[in-house]
């Protein structure tokens, strides 16, 4: 059951849409860690005439108020990326956490923790994260606290699903057996084994935690003193008659950033899960 | 005929049971809401109305009395449950109105929409779907599988900006917002296609993610499907490629479909306040963009515990239904 990581990678690399999607990614993120030097240090600042079309005198035109759409681009890529890993860190490590216990030690705690995930799942994810980050104040890291909070549950229900699984398996009852500790147990002999599937779901996360950033910063509910797609999608809400590109650009980043991540997803998950992939009957 | 009538109790007594284990996660959500008032910096009266800069003094001593803030915790607790228990949601400072008020009458055009939504992506999900399957490898299946991949990765907001852009601002054949025509008297067919022409937009725009989800699960279904023992013995038996399509694995193929479809009741919920906001969709998600804006918590507030209690119905609601449909599912 252990991961040949070789016929992983074999997988992976075989499926052209996968790395289709690796080589998009690697090119946002070196936008992103290239932001400061292609477009300047400050994306806020204001280069030149409002509403300045595309391919004039700036590569990707102007906002209404005069800067440059591919500053704002670059730096919001930053922003974007670091708080769907950052997120997904924290939720991933959460629903492992709680999805490992209740289905490590099943009964009542398993009852408890699932009616906990239930609830988690059942809140409507937007709508709760825009309350508490609207209740807790705006911030970067009141988004990635909201952000994480709604996306652990599906994660835990996995995690459990997986622990459930392999608890009964005859390696982890060899351990119980040999007196090894609960805790080293899942860490150590269930958690590699669960990793796989996790580890494609989380891939997922990373997504869905990009465009939840986003829409809470289209709405409002961003840092205002960060630049970030969302922000600029809404900036640009108004301006839709005359200077499409304001929120049409940035969206089109999003739209492939997101791609990319999802592309890798499906590669992972055929790669690690390939019952899943085809038919075979 | 004793089989039968067995399996009505047990299933009166399976929707008995879901509504029971809904309870604990309504008293979940009643409980979290409580304490994120209480997580905020400063007492809740002065988080739900010292923010909001309109809110007069009356106000604020109102609702230190409402919450009994006076009172220790676990009082003020117990008040609040009974509070939402009785259907008493607070009161509006934005609107002076009582805040379930104000909910009930937005709800309407939020189910709309989402009714409309979920029939478009549910529809032409199964469709392309099917037809993805049945062109296996072709050019049809690559392209409608591209398709789906980008739709599935369009941000809701880009989407809807990009649909007015196209369709109400360049073209000008469809309305940017709103529900009805400004200053519309019209009554009868003539209001009916009024809205409708409005809701073209904003259910497309919400539709757009589900549609590219459904596609793919109805391909990967109904592909799943055909290899299975049934449809080749089906088809050993003389019935036509067509029969085996549509009579025998088609059908098993919507199943995981519409089940999904009814986990997403939630997620489209939130979609709906970006999509509302956006065309100003005079529904619960344009109400809670709107509190959101006038920092009017009790009324946003209330807005989540109506709609988590909204979600909690309707999974309950496509359970039981589900196992009245499907007879294979478990009662136990």
């Amino acid at each position: 059951m252990k991961i040949r990581l070789g016929r992983v990678a074999r997988t992976f690399l075989q499926d052209r849409w996968a790395i289709a999607g690796a080589i998009l990614l690697l090119a946002i993120v070196a936008l992103a860690v290239l932001a400061s030097v292609l477009t300047g240090n400050d994306p806020f600042t204001i280069v030149g005439e409002p509403n300045e079309p595309p391919f004039g005198g700036f590569l990707l035109g102007t906002d209404s108020l005069g800067r440059s759409i591919a500053a704002g681009i670059a730096h919001g890529a930053r922003v974007s990326l670091a708080i769907g890993l950052i997120t997904t860190l924290i939720s991933t490590t959460l629903g492992i956490v709680i999805g490992g216990i209740a289905g490590y030690f099943g009964g009542w705690i398993d009852d408890v923790l699932m009616r906990l995930t239930e609830f988690f799942q059942t809140v409507p994810a937007m709508l709760f994260a825009i309350v508490v980050v609207a209740i807790l104040q705006p911030s970067i890291v009141t988004e990635i606290g909201a952000i994480a909070l709604v996306s652990w549950a599906v994660l835990a229900r996995l995690a459990r699903a997986e622990f459930m699984r392999l608890r009964n398996r005859e390696f982890v009852i060899a351990c119980v057996a040999m007196g090894m500790k609960s805790g080293r147990i899942m860490l150590l002999q269930i958690l590699p084994n669960a990793l796989s599937a996790i580890v494609v779901t989380a891939s997922v996360t990373v997504a869905t935690s990009i465009l939840l950033e986003a829409g809470l910063s289209f709405l409002g509910l961003g840092d205002p003193n960060v630049m970030s797609w969302g922000l600029m999608i809404g900036s640009g809400r108004t301006e839709l008659r005359t200077a499409w590109w304001i929120s049409g650009l940035p969206g089109l980043a999003l739209l492939l950033t997101v791609l990319a991540i999802n592309l890798i997803g499906d590669g992972l998950n055929e790669a690690f899960n390939p019952r899943n992939a085809g038919h075979q009957p | 005929m004793i089989l039968v009538r067995g399996r009505g109790r047990q299933r009166l007594r399976y929707a008995v049971r879901r509504f029971l284990q809904a309870i604990p996660i309504l008293v979940a959500i009643v409980t979290c809401n409580f304490f994120l008032l209480h997580l905020a910096p400063g007492d809740a009266a002065s988080v739900l109305a010292g923010e909001s800069g309109s809110a007069s003094e009356e106000y604020v001593a109102q609702l230190r009395h409402d919450f009994g803030l006076e009172k220790p915790l676990v009082l003020q607790y117990v008040d609040y449950v009974a509070n939402v228990a009785t259907l008493n949601f607070g009161h509006s400072f934005r609107y002076n109105r009582s805040n379930l008020g104000l909910i009930v009458e937005r709800l309407g055009a939020t189910l709309l929409l989402m009714v409309t939504s979920f029939t478009i992506a549910i529809s032409f999900g199964i469709l392309l779907g099917a037809w993805a399957a049945t062109h296996k490898g072709k050019a049809l299946d690559r392209g409608i599988r591209i398709l789906a991949v980008v739709a599935y990765a369009a941000p809701v907001f880009w989407v809807a900006l990009m649909l007015i852009m196209v369709f109400a601002l360049q073209l000008g054949i469809l309305p940017t917002s709103g529900m009805h025509r400004i200053g519309s008297r019209s009554s009868g067919l003539a209001t009916v296609l009024d809205v409708a022409q409005h809701l073209i937009l904003p259910s497309l725009s919400l539709s757009f993610f589900y549609l590219a989800v459904y596609t793919r699960l109805m391909r990967a279904a109904l592909l799943d499907q055909l290899g299975m023992n049934y449809t080749i013995v089906a088809e050993a038996k003389g019935a036509s490629p067509r029969q085996v399509l549509w009579r025998h694995a088609f059908r098993n193929a919507i199943i995981p479909v519409v089940t999904l479809a009814g986990l997403h009741i939630g997620s489209m919920l939130g979609g709906s306040v970006i999509v509302e906001s956006v065309f100003g969709w005079p529904g619960l998600g344009l109400l809670a963009y709107q509190a959101l804006f006038a920092r009017d918590l009790n009324l946003l507030l209330g807005i989540l515990i109506f709609s988590s209690v909204l979600v909690v119905a309707m999974n309950l609601l496509v359970d039981v239904v589900n196992s009245f449909v499907d007879p294979r599912i478990q009662l136990k």
